[in-house]
């Protein structure tokens, strides 16, 4: 994240009234602190910090002094002496300095208070109207916070303050743009061209004119959008961007055979294999109009539609016969003996390749069981075709390759597997690996299929099998992994995670976490609560949250930079995703969870469990290793003094030719302590109030997750548990919707019914008694 | 000397009617290791002990006589040589090679792969002992042999 920089690098023009004269500074202490901002913006903390402390020295009530040397203490991280020295500065100035405002605001933005920090920044401006540096500083806020009304404000300012700067015209456009004045924005960009050049190079002037575009499309004026594409046809290099809005446009007009048309031109000529234009394309075709239009290839479809599309994609197959994912998409469609012909082509020609994939892309195919039964026939009789002819029974004068007999074997397997019948499916690839006892993804869908029949051990030991067959293999490791976290060997995962990890010395968890790694966050959360340590798991689970904050707050980087680089349609999509964030699956399982170990907790507490006695420290060095590790350390210290020694007479001559100040640059450089990092991820689980640091959760669940019926038996334990019965009842009543037979359900509307609501008012009571839960 | 350099990859000649292959060979590392005694274990009766694959077969020296015979991505044979010295008083000096394992698992058999992991090795032997011959320096290696395990007809 940039470094903040502070406002006080261009002289206040009013900062304090002079007639306070604690709050001015003789000459000699205007320098220093000039010299103070200095050296904060240089990152040499420590020395800023003196220089601050010699000015306070002689003025101890300066406001603005006391506010740097506050701000220089929250970055290196002493905050509450930060917070405490900033406040009091501002107290001291009678909060009349602008500079103080903006520390304030600096302060809150580090620890992402973004609303806090506009409102001090709002402050500062309130004193300074035309700080230039407090007015950037908010507009980034105001963006990452999407205040669009707010930052209307703010960004017309910049733009009259500095209208030769170009990107405080693209700023203002956009600012536009979020907050849907079309008109106005393109009014602006409009401006801004007959004044300035917008664009240097070739590719930033075609994502400017392609931006345009964006504006016109998204006010919905197509036939304005489709003009404009043709006038910019030379000067965008975005061909795909234009043809996707295009036949956008004319889906929007009502004009589908149009659009058509332009779909199946992406689809030749530019992307065959892209799921998304076959949709469109099969969506706008003159036989599907009048019909509900196809939204997903996975979903059973009825009769009539399922006909239509696969003559459809017949057509299409024809004349893009290079395309795989048409070829595919059309046994989703096929029936009957056209399905039987289509699997059979498509099938062993994958398995001649020996493509172990192969599996997963015919998942979709098992949800209509005619479709398995036809599967199973074909893969069985090939299977012991191959195995006695070596050779598949369609073809009788082919003869095939040893392997492909291995891969149907295989696929057999594969087959039972994903029909639940686990002891076929065993049975299969047990004779799979006598085929060819070395290849290691026989040994890892053994592995699956132990693991749906629960026996944990042995599928850990199977991919185990795996993962030695080759130590190099990063993906044979990382199953490894998880299947040991499964298994509640939390250690033996961690130890197979460091052998890839980029350094060795660093605590794995390091890797882990660094790299955002939310499914092994997640595993190894479920292995703690199994083993019965909540605050652990709870620790785990809170970490995936952390991260989608984070994510968060590396959007700030991009308000500057893209203003810059013009690259505004990929932004304005980025800040649109930002709001969605919340929506991603991984998010709402560890919510679920989080939701869910926060009851717990609550909980036992109630029941006076002691849970940090549960804590297991897994990880903690024993008294050995502390003592062994110590005697290794001791005898380092001894090696490197003797180095030391000899470039230090080197360094005595020249020492009295540098200044004084360069004796401190080894402490201000930023030094990556490690054990800070773990720090840093061991999070803290509020074990004060578990319900209230759950809600936000639940809320994010309710928002997000309303087809989940599992989600809203959670939110409805917590909820009963906070005494909010409205909210209990809204939760129940989801569930009841979702899924009658819900296995807690019956458990659910009993303690419903025995909730005691003699503290809730009138109304309340009554919308409970008179709403049916049956 | 390992100047010599072998051919990475070969298509097999089968006598009868079964396809030819074709084959990669691998060097054998530690990473590997497991593959070839995996292999080992399903093909012949002996079971080598973990030494064998730690220490003999992972010997620099070996390096280029053993060899693991990869098709499409699976290990589907493998040679494993190691050196010995010579009894005879006149060809002190020189080593011969003793073939500790060849084995083709039971599908892939008839395609010539034996064939092909032998001929590999020999290749190797043959031009180091013609290089070292060029250079007026005694052969390296003398001769190659094997102990047949009784009823292997």
């Amino acid at each position: 994240v940039s470094q903040p920089v502070c406002s006080c690098t261009m002289p206040p023009k009013t900062s304090t009234p002079p007639s306070d004269p604690s709050q001015t500074l003789p000459p000699k202490q205007q320098t220093q602190f000039k010299q103070v901002v200095k050296l904060y913006e240089s990152k040499h903390y420590k020395k800023a910090n003196k220089v601050a402390d010699s000015i306070l020295k002689t003025h101890p009530n300066h406001g603005e002094t006391l506010s740097m040397k506050g701000l220089t203490l929250s970055v290196l991280n002493k905050k509450e002496e930060a917070y405490q020295l900033v406040k009091r500065g501002l107290t001291e100035s009678k909060f009349k300095s602008h500079v103080c405002w903006h520390v304030y605001g600096l302060l809150h933005r580090a620890d992402r208070n973004y609303k806090e920090a506009i409102k001090c920044y709002n402050n500062a401006l309130k004193i300074d109207k035309n700080n230039l540096q407090v007015l950037r500083d908010l507009a980034q806020l105001q963006v990452q916070c999407m205040e669009t009304n707010g930052l209307l404000i703010t960004r017309h300012k910049l733009l009259e303050l500095k209208p030769g700067h170009k990107f405080n015209w693209v700023g203002f456009a956009v600012a536009q743009h979020l907050a849907k004045n079309y008109s106005t924005a393109l009014q602006v960009l409009h401006n801004f061209e007959t004044l300035l050049d917008p664009a240097d190079t070739k590719y930033e002037k075609s994502e400017f004119v392609m931006y345009r575009n964006m504006i016109m499309f998204e006010s919905g004026d197509f036939n304005k959008t489709l003009e404009h594409l043709e006038a910019i046809k030379d000067v965008s290099v975005d061909k795909v961007g234009m043809l996707e809005t295009k036949a956008k446009c004319y889906r929007g007009l009502d004009k589908p055979s149009d659009a058509h048309a332009v779909y199946f031109e992406l689809i030749q000529s530019y992307n065959c294999e892209h799921r998304g234009y076959i949709m469109d394309y099969v969506n706008t075709a003159e036989a599907m109009q009048g019909k509900q239009p196809l939204t997903s290839w996975t979903e059973p479809q009825s009769k009539e539609v399922c006909e239509v599309v696969y003559k459809i994609l017949e057509d299409l197959e024809q004349k893009v016969p290079a395309s795989h994912v048409v070829r595919r998409l059309v046994l989703d469609v096929a029936v009957g003996d056209a399905f039987k012909t289509r699997t059979t082509a498509f099938v062993q020609r994958y398995l001649k390749k020996t493509i172990p994939a192969l599996f997963s892309a015919l998942k979709s195919l098992y949800n209509t069981p005619e479709k398995i039964e036809i599967m199973e026939k074909l893969f069985v009789s090939w299977e012991e075709s191959l195995r006695t002819k070596q050779c598949f029974p369609e073809t009788p004068d082919e003869t095939e390759l040893p392997q492909t007999g291995l891969w149907a074997t295989m696929l057999v397997s594969a087959h039972f597997y994903r029909k639940a019948e686990y002891e076929t499916a065993l049975t299969w690839i047990e004779k799979a690996i006598a085929h060819t006892p070395t290849v290691e993804m026989l040994y890892i869908l053994q592995a699956r299929i132990l693991k749906h029949m629960n026996k944990l051990q042995e599928a850990s030991d199977a991919v185990e099998k795996a993962r030695l067959l080759d130590t190099a293999d990063r993906y044979l490791n990382t199953k490894a992994v998880k299947y040991h976290l499964r298994n509640n060997k939390i250690k033996e995962a961690d130890r197979l995670t460091a052998t890839f990890a980029r350094a060795p010395e660093e605590p794995p968890l390091n890797n882990v976490v660094e790299m955002q790694c939310t499914w092994y966050e997640i595993e190894e959360g479920d292995a703690y609560y199994r083993l019965g340590d909540i605050i652990t798991a709870m620790k785990k689970w809170l970490l995936v949250d952390k991260h989608f904050g984070d994510i968060s707050e590396d959007q700030m980087d991009f308000h500057q930079y893209c203003l810059r680089k013009l690259t505004l349609r990929a932004y304005i999509e980025t800040l649109r995703w930002d709001k969605k964030t919340h929506h991603y699956p991984v998010y709402l399982k560890a919510a679920k969870k989080v939701v869910q170990g926060f009851t717990e907790i609550y909980d036992q507490q109630q029941q006076g469990v002691d849970l940090q006695s549960k804590v297991l420290h897994l990880f903690k060095e024993t008294e050995e290793e502390k003592a062994a590790k110590e005697a290794e350390e001791k005898e380092k210290e001894k090696a490197g003094a003797k180095k030391k020694q000899q470039p230090k007479r080197k360094g005595k001559p020249q020492k009295n030719k540098k200044r004084q100040d360069d004796d401190d640059d080894d402490d201000d450089e930023d030094e990556e302590d490690p054990s800070a990092l773990a720090k840093e991820y061991d999070l803290k689980v509020d074990l004060q109030t578990p319900l209230d640091s759950a809600v936000r959760f639940a809320e994010s669940l309710q928002q997000y997750a309303p087809e989940d019926v599992e989600a809203h038996a959670v939110c409805f334990k917590l909820y009963l548990r906070r005494k909010k019965p409205l909210l209990v009842l809204r939760h129940l009543l989801q569930v009841i919707k979702l899924n009658k037979d819900y296995k807690d359900l019956p458990q659910m509307r009993e303690q419903f019914k025995a909730m005691d609501l003699s503290d809730a008012p009138a109304a309340v009571q009554q919308v409970i008694k008179e709403t049916p839960i049956a | 000397s390992t100047k010599t350099k072998m051919k990475n990859s070969v298509v097999t000649q089968p006598r009868g009617d079964a396809a030819p292959l074709k084959i990669n060979f691998v060097g054998v590392t530690k990473a590997n290791v497991k593959q070839l005694q995996t292999l080992n274990l399903a093909i012949f009766p002996v079971r080598y002990s973990p030494k064998f694959y730690s220490e003999v077969v992972l010997k620099p020296e070996h390096q280029n006589i053993i060899k693991l015979a990869y098709h499409c991505g699976n290990l589907i044979g493998a040679i494993c040589c190691r050196l010995e010295d010579n009894d005879q008083k006149d060809l002190k000096g020189q080593h011969r090679v003793y073939i500790m394992t060849l084995g083709v698992p039971a599908p892939y058999r008839d395609h010539g792969v034996g064939s092909v992991l032998l001929q590999a090795v020999l290749e190797w032997l043959e031009a180091e002992n013609a290089a070292a011959a060029e250079n007026g320096k005694p052969k390296p290696f003398s001769d190659m042999w094997l102990h047949v395990q009784e009823g292997n007809t």
